[in-house]
């Protein structure tokens, strides 16, 4: 049978294996390695305590920020002008476009990522300063970081313009969606590795959500009926299941010694 | 002998003599590892290297079981080889067919026909398996590591391992007894 594999043949392949000896390192090479290590050593506080890990992702994040992801801000912020622009002749309901923009800019970095990601990611990757989870999960943190301040400005925009709006539901609408959907989006993507995870749930979110602000009788319930304390309550499930997806993320990455790179960086920019 | 875990202890203190210790004990596994799985003898060099670096700014988070600490650094460098494997680096050179076969494994293709027991017919063989097999079979064969340790290196679970490593197995016999028959077959023909 083609899909079995008897003791004998097991064993047989095993010694053929045992053929594949890979010549003894040279010691010239493993001197280079300690030497470099020890000039890392020298270059780094990582082994003191005083060195957090989210300082360094910081950092991470500052050099993917001055390298990579300006087309992604661009359009975030054409998007945001372009419904600003719309919402200006006050015939649009100004909760609809909060609802349906709210997790946008999040999920479109997702897709970003894993698209660039399948595309063989930028120069910083391809120098080796960075590896790819680091400059996932920095891409990450400016996302979210993105998707707060360009939902911030555009509600404090609408505040301006429709004095009638309630300022806590115009937060509420993208933040309860922003933390719900990117925390299942986050979820989805780790399991499913690839680009078209971040597409589908892009997809869907637009799907539900111009069907859910297109519907006048859930409109109305969410705007006039709903108490804000459902929303709150929302929100603070949403935050602790981001928390959680956020922190499993970050201890497998340090578990596995991905987060870590940075001190090589540290190394790499001192000399 | 000092154990890894105060090894580990004297290079959070800035220790660099306990470092190169830690260093020389463990480049061959490492250095093998990578070598065998990614098959180009002068960039395990680099892993190998980038390995230890990383194992550097691990040190002070990770949680270490007692013995446990070699089978963290494969955890490292089995990583390292898969961003190796997702990095234009890799695909520049795979586009552009510059794979490094040298330092005494050169190709010889006669040789790769008439002895069944060459290493390029191996490493040619280990090439064909999924990244997840070559992990498994590679850690199981040529680094006696249990399935359970296996799971933990690669990040699954045990039972995964297992169907991983017999799947890369029924690979192999595919590829290496088939050779062998041929092999066979050949130098019958040649002699009948």
């Amino acid at each position: 049978m083609k899909d079995e594999i008897s003791r004998e043949e097991m064993d047989e392949i095993e010694q053929m294996l045992k053929a594949y000896i890979i010549p003894v390192p040279e010691k010239k090479r493993i001197d280079m390695a300690v030497n470099h290590v020890a000039e890392c050593m020298r270059h780094s506080n990582s082994y003191k305590a005083d060195s957090g890990i989210f300082s360094r992702l910081i950092k991470v994040s500052a050099h993917v920020l001055r390298y990579s992801g300006k087309r992604y801000f661009l359009v975030c912020l054409v998007i945001y002008a372009a419904v600003l622009l719309l919402l200006r002749d006050n015939r649009i309901n100004p909760y609809t476009p909060v609802i349906i923009l709210g997790p946008v800019p999040f999920m479109a970095a997702l897709l970003d990522i894993f698209r660039s990601r399948e595309a063989g990611m930028a120069e910083l990757e391809a120098s080796f300063k960075y590896n790819l989870k680091q400059l996932m999960i920095s891409k990450l943190v400016l996302a979210a970081f993105t998707n707060i301040v360009c939902n911030s400005v555009f509600s404090i925009a609408i505040l301006g313009m429709y004095k009638s709006v309630n300022p806590a539901k115009v937060f509420l609408f993208w933040c309860v969606p922003f933390l719900f959907i990117s925390t299942v989006s986050l979820f989805i993507t780790m399991r499913i590795r690839g680009y078209y995870a971040p597409t589908v749930c892009l997809g869907i979110w637009s799907a539900f959500s111009v069907y859910i602000t297109g519907n006048t009788r859930v409109m109305e319930y969410l705007v006039y009926r709903a108490e804000i304390e459902l929303f709150v309550l929302g929100g603070v499930i949403s935050s602790i299941f981001l928390i959680y997806a956020v922190s499993c993320l970050l201890i497998k990455s340090m578990e596995r010694g991905d987060l870590y790179g940075t001190d090589s960086a540290k190394y790499y920019e001192a000399i | 002998m000092l154990s890894d875990e105060k090894l580990v202890g004297e290079i959070k203190n800035g220790n660099e003599a306990a470092m190169e210790i830690l260093v020389n004990r463990h480049y061959n596994t490492v250095f093998t590892y990578i070598c065998r799985r990614i098959g180009d003898y002068h960039k395990a060099y680099d892993l190998t290297q980038d390995v230890f670096v990383r194992m550097l700014g691990g040190l002070g988070n990770v949680k270490l079981q007692e013995g446990k600490f070699a089978n963290w650094l494969l955890k490292i460098a089995v990583n390292i080889c898969r961003d190796y494997y997702r990095s234009s680096t890799f695909r520049q050179m795979s586009n552009s067919c510059e794979f490094d076969e040298d330092a005494g494994l050169d190709i010889n293709v006669i040789s790769l026909l008439e002895r069944k027991e060459d290493i390029q017919s191996i490493k040619h063989a280990l090439s064909l398996l999924s990244e997840e097999q070559g992990e498994a079979v590679i850690l199981k064969y040529f680094h006696d590591r249990k399935y359970a340790e296996i799971a933990v290196i690669t990040d699954s679970n045990e039972s995964t391992v297992k169907s991983r490593v017999r799947q890369g197995l029924l690979k192999l016999k595919e590829i290496l007894l088939k050779e062998d028959n041929d092999e066979g077959r050949n130098f019958q023909g040649r002699n009948g």
